[in-house]
């Protein structure tokens, strides 16, 4: 009896110290190909705008915005420095806006074309966002609560680091034209995501709506951020992000819950450019998922944003005028 | 509550056996049994508690007929008794189960238009209304002793085996509820019970939830497969379902060796089968233990000839297709064993010994192709699988960088390359699955021989430390715990 006794106690014992080694190891090593891609990405975006000493404008989101805005473009047609920090719709929204504020001054301009997911999502933290933090910036890892952070540990598995490491070969062809850090111009834009992959664009759907119109944390944020960016002098406007046009975008529940975005943010005072409609493109004119423009998409997109940033600059110099 | 859940495992289990053990140590045995009574209800509830009440007027009048039965009475009025109570038990089965397969087929021939009852099928009912049909015949035959309704109501539904078995006979287990030994704590059998519990918990969280996401995105995701691709999908779902079943059955053995009970076993490496009845032998063997019992025996069994035996079996395996699911490709699928059977008992009057490996092939092969019909939600599914599986719909090759390159010459004998229905990646994994678990149910012990040469060392409890932080891992991060798959019959 005390051998079986002594034989449950050390599988307690055992699975205590496989807990501790296993969390140490993937706390401190765990990586991946997409991880990795995030902060080559984030460091060279950040070191361009933070070595900007003129008054700015800057986009931020998901990755619509990284392949949908070539703000290279923007830089010349206006004359005023404008750079893309955009990266990943996973980091979510927290990540977003809390890295934005890092690199936005008083009389900066920043405009945030959020993915529908964020807008819809009611999660306070991402994982993404923890394990880039985890590894890469410890100093704001308190960004993330402490149970989100013992869950997102525990998603990480040894199986999915191989498995992520393994997939990245495979698909090597993809990764190597659209996922690279060394495609980003000097001001933070994608490049060289030229074509429309049918196969990969082939299983698209519009966009899933949610259960309840309601304020999710990410609307909540975006407020927020609002009301940050009028105490810090900072002009903020808020945009539909650019995705594929479907037919049912055009009927009930679609049209319901655009107008609620709408109204809320008119409810909100947030500045909006354009509406949802204005930001739907062609199949056409993506290049991988219905988030990524390819680059002609990328063109037309980016003129009609600088259309509109000339009108509302022509606006603001209108009414200074009088 | 799922024995995969974090609830059942962390605050259910561990309450419920500590309770149970400080009141038999303080001599409360009867409130004990009522206590482990009330938390396999509670344990029932968990998922509608709308289904109480079905469970326990069924546990009440089948209690009641079996003290009917009991008693001295004329055979004849005896016999009456046991007729009413089985009735009663195949009525409610078959009001829950039936009604709509039955008002639907008669709507499809009579073309009338009768409305559906769309009643959902409570939990558990094939197992616990077989298991009370079971107990009265028992009862009828004078097999059982007088046990009070607790001892009775802890025989129904006991927590470890009430969803889905193994599927108990009251002679087995009635006396280990009783016998006063079994009421305190067996390290013994606690070690016993963590061993298995946790193979199960493995095989389904690990093994089987892997296999089901291929076999779920082929069966009701996609709308064509080639042949490759329909291959995965069925030695997928061959896969889950064994693992998914032998893993809650083992499951159920190791909790109920908390509790000092031994259940029956249930699996015994099933696709190491030579032939069709030596399958049957190895797979859910309690319920062909009931369909022997108390369906072939009482229609003749093999007394009454060649023929009326295969008509017998043929019968036996048509119930069994009937009972797992109210629907023609369950009862196909019942119907193609039964086939098997006859065709496997004529092949034995030739004495003609097979070779082991043909035999092996044919006989696996076999049983794969008909989950196929178990699996499918309708003809069109199975028939889908079916083509692929034959070639119907072509062989094509995931269209990997790797492979595309280095095999693009079989482009010119007709094989295309292409997108499969699950990523490039899982197309790696399920493959690899598929050989490693594939010969681990040929070569491998299974989990009650490895249960009987468990070492008692350090060595032992780490390797079985590692595979339940493994399996925890795997429930923690995943969001979806998934039902096991015999919840549903």
């Amino acid at each position: 009896m005390k051998k079986h006794k002594k034989f449950i106690l050390n599988i307690f014992l055992s699975l205590i110290g496989i807990t501790i080694i296993y969390t140490f190891l993937i706390f401190n090593y765990y990586t991946t190909i997409e991880l990795l891609w995030v902060n080559s990405l984030k460091e060279k975006k950040d070191t361009y705008a933070a070595a900007e000493d003129e008054i700015k404008i800057i986009f931020t989101s998901g990755s619509n915005t990284l392949f949908g805005v070539r703000t290279s473009n923007i830089t010349e047609e206006l004359g005023v420095p404008t750079y893309n920090l955009a990266i990943h719709a996973a980091l979510g929204v927290d990540f977003i806006l809390e890295e934005a504020k890092e690199v936005l001054r008083s009389g900066d301009t920043v405009i945030i074309p959020m993915e529908y997911s964020i807008l819809m999502s009611d999660e306070s933290s991402n994982k993404l966002a923890f394990d880039y933090y985890r590894l890469f910036d410890n100093n704001n890892l308190n960004r993330i609560n402490s149970l989100d952070r013992i869950r997102f540990i525990l998603q990480n598995s040894p199986i999915n680091a191989l498995e992520h490491t393994a997939l990245a070969l495979q698909v090597k062809d993809v990764t190597e034209v659209s996922y690279k850090s060394s495609y980003v111009n000097g001001n933070g834009d994608q490049t060289k995501h030229y074509e429309f992959s049918e196969e990969l664009l082939r299983n698209v759907e519009p966009i899933k709506l949610p259960d309840e119109m309601k304020e999710t944390v990410g609307l909540k944020k975006i407020k927020e951020f609002n009301v940050w960016c009028n105490e810090n002098n900072i002009t903020f406007y808020f945009m539909y992000p650019s995705t594929i046009l479907f037919d049912e975008y055009y009927q009930k529940p679609y049209t319901n819950y655009f107008n609620f975005l709408e109204s809320y943010f008119t409810k909100n005072n947030v500045s909006v450019i354009g509406s949802p409609y204005d930001s739907f493109y062609d199949i056409s004119l993506f290049h991988d998922t219905n988030y990524h423009l390819n680059e002609k998409g990328m063109t037309i997109r980016t003129e009609y944003i600088a259309k509109q940033l000339n009108a509302l600059k022509e606006k603001e110099a209108a009414s200074k005028g009088h | 509550m799922l024995f995969n859940s974090l609830e059942f495992l962390f605050i259910f289990l561990p309450f419920v056996f500590i309770v149970y053990m400080l009141l038999n140590k303080n001599k409360l045995i009867v409130p004990a049994t009522i206590w482990l009574t009330l938390s396999s209800l509670f344990f029932y509830s968990w998922w509608n508690i709308l289904y109480l009440p079905l469970i326990l007027i069924s546990m009440i009048i089948n209690f009641s007929i079996g003290k009917q039965l009991g008693k001295d009475r004329t055979l004849i009025s005896r016999k009456s008794v046991l007729i009413i109570g089985i009735t009663l038990n195949v009525m409610l089965l078959g009001y829950y189960k039936y009604s709509d397969f039955f008002i639907e087929n008669i709507n499809s021939f009579f073309t009338t238009n009768m409305s559906l009852l769309n009643l959902a099928l409570p939990l558990a009912i094939s197992f616990f209304t077989f298991q009370q049909i079971a107990y009265l015949v028992d009862a009828y035959k004078g097999e059982t002793k007088d046990y009070n309704f607790w001892t009775y109501a802890l025989f129904v539904s006991f927590f470890p085996q009430l969803i889905a078995g193994p599927i108990v006979q009251h002679k087995e287990i009635m006396p280990q509820f009783t016998n006063i030994r079994n009421k305190f704590i067996n390290y013994e059998n606690i070690t016993l019970g963590t061993y298995i519990f946790s193979i199960g918990l493995f095989k389904k969280v690990v093994i089987a939830d892997t296999f089901g996401v291929w076999a779920t995105n082929g069966f009701d995701n996609t709308e064509i497969l080639t042949f490759f691709e329909a291959w995965i999908v069925s030695l997928s779902y061959t896969f889950q379902l064994y693992f998914d079943f032998s893993g809650y059955t083992d499951m159920a053995i190791g909790i109920s060796l908390f509790f000092n009970i031994k259940l029956p076993i249930n699996f015994n490496s099933p696709y190491k089968a030579l032939n069709i009845q030596d399958f049957w032998k190895r797979w859910h063997i309690t319920l062909g233990r009931f369909l022997t019992n108390y369906i072939y025996i009482p229609l003749g069994g093999s007394r009454k000839g060649q023929l009326r035996t295969y008509i017998n079996v043929l019968l036996v395996f048509l119930i069994s297709g009937f009972w797992h699911g109210a629907g023609w490709t369950f009862i196909f699928w019942g119907f193609l064993h039964g086939l098997a059977m006859v065709v496997n008992r004529f092949w034995q009057t030739f004495n003609i010994k097979m070779n082991s490996i043909l035999a092996w092939f044919i006989t696996f092969n076999f049983v794969n192709v008909s989950w196929v019909f178990f699996r499918a939600e309708t003809w069109g599914d199975a028939l889908k699988v079916f083509n692929g599986m034959f070639g119907l719909n072509g062989i094509a090759l995931p269209d990997v960088g790797i492979v595309a390159n280095k095999l693009n010459f079989l482009v010119n004998y007709g094989i295309v390359f292409k997108a499969f229905f699950i990523d490039d990646m899982s197309v790696i994994k399920s493959l690899i699955s598929i050989a490693i678990f594939g010969l681990g149910c040929i070569f491998m012990k299974n989990s009650l021989e490895m249960k009987k040469e468990l070492k008692i060392n350090f060595v032992s409890s780490f390797r079985l430390a590692i595979m339940i932080f493994i399996a925890l891992l795997c429930i923690y991060s995943n969001q979806n715990i998934s039902e096991f798959l015999y919840f549903n019959f």
